[in-house]
């Protein structure tokens, strides 16, 4: 009966949102999958680098001094027109994981995992984890000139943690120390927009020089920020996995 | 003036979160700093305020960057918010332990949802505010009723974040006066199309501001929470929700008539309904959430008449009196282990000094003479027949007789021992004891003569009391001193 | 196409909202809602013929056609988001499960 009545609904909205993205006759319409032009929205001036009146064409390895020096476009939006959101999003993990670390609190210890992970197991685990952590590095201090970028790379950071977890049965991460990362890492953000204030004028603008586009060292704040959001975002994922992989003691 | 302050008011809270998970042991005295800073700089904008200002993140221009807008209307935001957040924070300073990281960022979240003037931007504060409300309501021990907050929280922040993509689609920006210029230059009629998102953004935030029939969460997560947890969600949450959904109706909703007529149904019916239900309760919180869930009602229904004075009027009534209500209710109920109201008879005998503050709310929150909720109810009752609605008047008065029949009911057993006596009486007077009496005696009285005071000198200073307009007060009236 | 996928998602995710008492398929029913809606953004920046915003050697101009890069950016943001409250989401799970020993929230009673 339950399910009669959820489908019946559910079928309703469905009918409604598809008639009204699709099927309106109206004369200001939903644009299509593909069918946009780019000259009616902001992100125009994203790509061109425009925001502040640019009006030259940004080519690849040859604009200086660009307002954005980032060559990923997605990029410049997320770490330098749009930043205050990137903070937003940073304090989301940040609070999250101290619910997740306020509800399975405690003195707490490893969780037996099924099969008892042999030699092999953990040694290979151990070589992978280097690599991991390696390529978790790339990944944000590419952020600007790569796809990627400081949440993918701390991802990634976490998710070598979540293999050292699984391949050996007495592994912990140091909370404390996860904890000083995390709290070190966002407070330097913070620091970084007060920074902006004093050093430019605006919360979060960018007062290093943004260099050559598409070099590694460009695009001022940029990498210093995904830096930051990479360990940040590592650590706290890290504690996430430490909280469900370990259970209470009692006493 | 300086505008960084702006700005300031949401970082400040920000970075004194991260920094307190550093040095833990001093987590209390920076939530305290935090909390100090953005009252003294609430305060600074509000004595500098000379017409709207607009404070470009980043430095980029908007429409492009993200942008705050701090307009009488957000001002009178933050000053309220700030105001209500630290009088919470110190009356029920006993159960901040080990919270004070989440309030820090609840704090600075709230400050956000009400200055940002950017679509996305307001989503993702409404997501922090409310996973750290989630957080909170852990303390209630009853995690069943987090758990559901939480599913219909993100289900209802999901709706709105489609909605501001369908709406991002139509019109190519996110900064909200922007968006409103390029409906402005349209010169075909836009409210057909814009009835989807339009309808998915009220129900986005319809959960948050607790309408019905989206407020399942606010019953269980409310009813046995604590002074601080359930005041801060009636009151600071449920401003700072109220009065983003306010600015959205104002600049963006363009209705069809019909889209109008829905609306209006489900924000009237919410407050019938809760009204009804809070008559029905026997429980004190219970009563009280179901009150705030009526008002929540009331004040979106306002906006969509476009009364923006008034809503604002209801709105600080609504959110002064219940933080007192609800503090001493949830305090009740924690010092006698019920809040049952046929359990406390003449709790406030013991206590008459609270039992005023608590009288001086709750006749406030019905809109008697002579207190601030008065001059709220006088004045949306005359800008309603002023725009030729003699429903909406009509429906609002029917309901406050049910609302005077329960806060009536509610007060003369608080008072009266009832027909047992003396022997209830005693009992009572044993059971009934409060910590932090001193803190909280002194803020509910200030409290309480604030609300009086707000409602006796405006009868005297000025002869169009009945028609005032909140918000060119705050720059004329404040501006002046 | 995609785009009509991505909302029948976001439709399956609300169906199992409203049909399923189990907390994890709850919060699976959540993810599948959220994953939909996602793609629902990252469609709308889709442009005919447009490039992956990056320069590159190969692609060097910002004068050529490039899809819309600011719906990548609010997904970015959303997906985060969305592993936050999935993160607090399993922790209360977690933490229900011990109390009441069930993770269907009919058996957990009224309490």
């Amino acid at each position: 009966m339950k399910q009669i009545v959820s489908i019946l609904l559910v079928a309703a909205i469905g009918i409604l949102i598809f008639s009204a993205l699709y099927f309106s006759d109206e004369t200001l319409k939903f644009n299509e999958y593909g069918n946009v032009n780019l000259d009616d929205r902001v992100s125009e001036k994203y790509i061109d680098k425009s925001v502040n009146g640019n009006t030259e064409e940004i080519i690849f390895g040859e604009t200086q001094n660009a307002e954005s020096g980032s060559a990923n476009m997605v990029t410049s939006v997320v770490v330098n027109y749009r930043s205050f959101d990137t903070l937003g999003e940073v304090t989301v993990l940040f609070v999250s994981a101290l619910g997740v670390g306020l509800l399975l609190n405690g003195k707490r210890k490893r969780k037996n995992l099924k099969d008892a992970p042999n030699f092999i197991l953990k040694q290979g685990a151990r070589i992978i984890f280097g690599i991991m952590v390696v390529f978790g590095v790339y990944m944000f201090i590419h952020g600007h000139i790569t796809p990627g970028g400081g949440f993918p790379g701390g991802a990634i950071i976490a998710a070598s943690i979540l293999l050292l977890y699984l391949s050996d049965d007495e592994f912990r991460v140091k909370l404390s120390a996860a904890k000083a990362v995390e709290s070190t890492a966002g407070s330097l953000y913070v620091i970084v927009g007060l920074l902006g204030i004093v050093l430019a004028g605006y919360f979060l603008q960018n007062f290093l020089p943004t260099g050559t586009v598409g070099e590694v060292i460009s695009s001022g704040v940029i990498p210093i920020v995904y830096m930051l959001i990479g360990l940040k975002v590592g650590s706290e994922l890290s504690s996430v996995i430490d909280g469900f992989l370990t259970e209470e003691v009692e006493g | 003036m300086n505008t960084s302050f702006i700005i300031l008011l949401i970082a400040v809270p920000l970075g004194a979160a991260f920094l307190s998970v550093l040095v833990k042991k001093l987590g209390k005295y920076f939530l305290g700093a935090a909390i100090g800073f953005n009252l003294a700089a609430s305060g600074i904008l509000a004595y500098d305020y000379v017409s709207p200002v607009i404070y470009e993140i980043g430095g980029f221009k908007p429409p492009y960057g993200i942008s705050l807008v701090l307009d009488e209307y957000s001002l009178l935001g933050i000053l309220l918010l700030n105001v209500v957040f630290a009088l919470i924070a110190i009356m029920a300073c006993k159960y901040i332990k080990k919270y004070e990281v989440v309030l820090s960022v609840a704090l600075a979240a709230l400050n956000g949802v009400i200055l940002t003037g950017d679509l996305f931007n307001l989503f993702v504060f409404m997501e922090i505010s409310a996973i750290a409300a989630y957080i909170l309501t852990t303390m209630n021990k009853n995690i069943k009723y987090t758990f559901n907050y939480l599913v219909l929280g993100t289900l209802g922040s999901g709706l709105l974040l489609f909605g501001i993509a369908v709406i991002y689609n139509m019109f190519g920006s996110l900064n909200i006066m922007d968006i409103q210029n390029r409906m402005a230059i349209i010169s075909y009629p836009v409210a057909g199309a814009l009835v989807l998102p339009l309808a998915l953004i009220f129900t986005g935030l319809s959960v948050e501001a607790k309408l019905l029939p989206f407020s399942g969460w606010a019953r269980g997560v409310l009813k046995d929470s604590n002074s601080l947890v359930g005041t801060l969600i009636v009151s600071a949450f449920s401003a700072a929700v109220l009065l983003a959904f306010g600015r959205l109706i104002d600049s963006l909703f363009v209705m069809s008539d019909s889209l109008l007529i829905v609306f209006t149904v489900v924000t009237v019916g919410t407050l019938i309904l809760a009204e009804i239900a809070a008559f029905s309760k026997k429980n004190l919180r219970e009563i009280l959430l179901f009150s705030s869930i009526a008002q929540s009602g009331l004040v979106v229904a306002l906006f969509l008449q476009g009364l923006k004075s008034a809503a604002l009027l209801v709105l600080i009534n609504n959110v002064i009196s219940k933080m007192i209500l609800f503090t001493l209710a949830a305090k009740i109920g924690e010092d006698n282990g019920t809040d049952k109201l046929e359990d406390l008879k003449g709790v406030f005998l013991k206590n008459k000094v609270l039992g005023f503050g608590f009288t001086a709310a709750a006749m406030s929150l019905i809109g008697l003479p002579l207190f601030f909720g008065f001059i709220a109810k006088a004045n949306v009752l005359v800008s309603l027949f002023e725009a030729n609605n003699i429903w909406l008047p009509m429906v609002i008065l029917i309901v406050s007789v049910i609302e005077g029949a329960y806060v009536v009911r509610m007060l003369t057993t608080l008072w009266n021992t009832g027909e047992e006596g003396e022997l209830a009486k005693a009992e009572d007077a044993k059971q009934y004891k409060l910590t932090n009496k001193v803190r909280l005696t002194i803020i509910i009285t200030i409290a309480a003569i604030a609300i009086v005071a707000a409602g006796i000198l405006p009868l005297l200073q000025m002869n169009d009391w009945f028609n005032f307009d909140i918000l060119s007060f705050l720059t004329d009236g404040l501006g002046g001193v | 196409m995609i785009q009509y996928f991505s909302i029948v998602l976001m439709l399956v995710g609300i169906y199992g909202l409203l049909s399923q008492r189990n907390v994890i398929k709850l919060i699976a029913a959540l993810n599948i809602f959220e994953i939909g809606l996602n793609l629902f953004i990252v469609s709308i920046g889709f442009v005919k013929d447009g490039l992956v915003p990056i320069l590159t050697s190969n692609n060097e101009s910002s004068a050529m056609l490039y899809v819309d890069p600011l719906p990548h950016a609010l997904v970015l943001t959303s997906i985060v988001i969305g592993v936050g409250v999935t993160a607090l989401a399993l922790a209360l799970a977690k933490k229900m499960h011990d109390k009441y020993g069930t993770y269907d929230m009919d058996e957990m009673g009224g309490k």
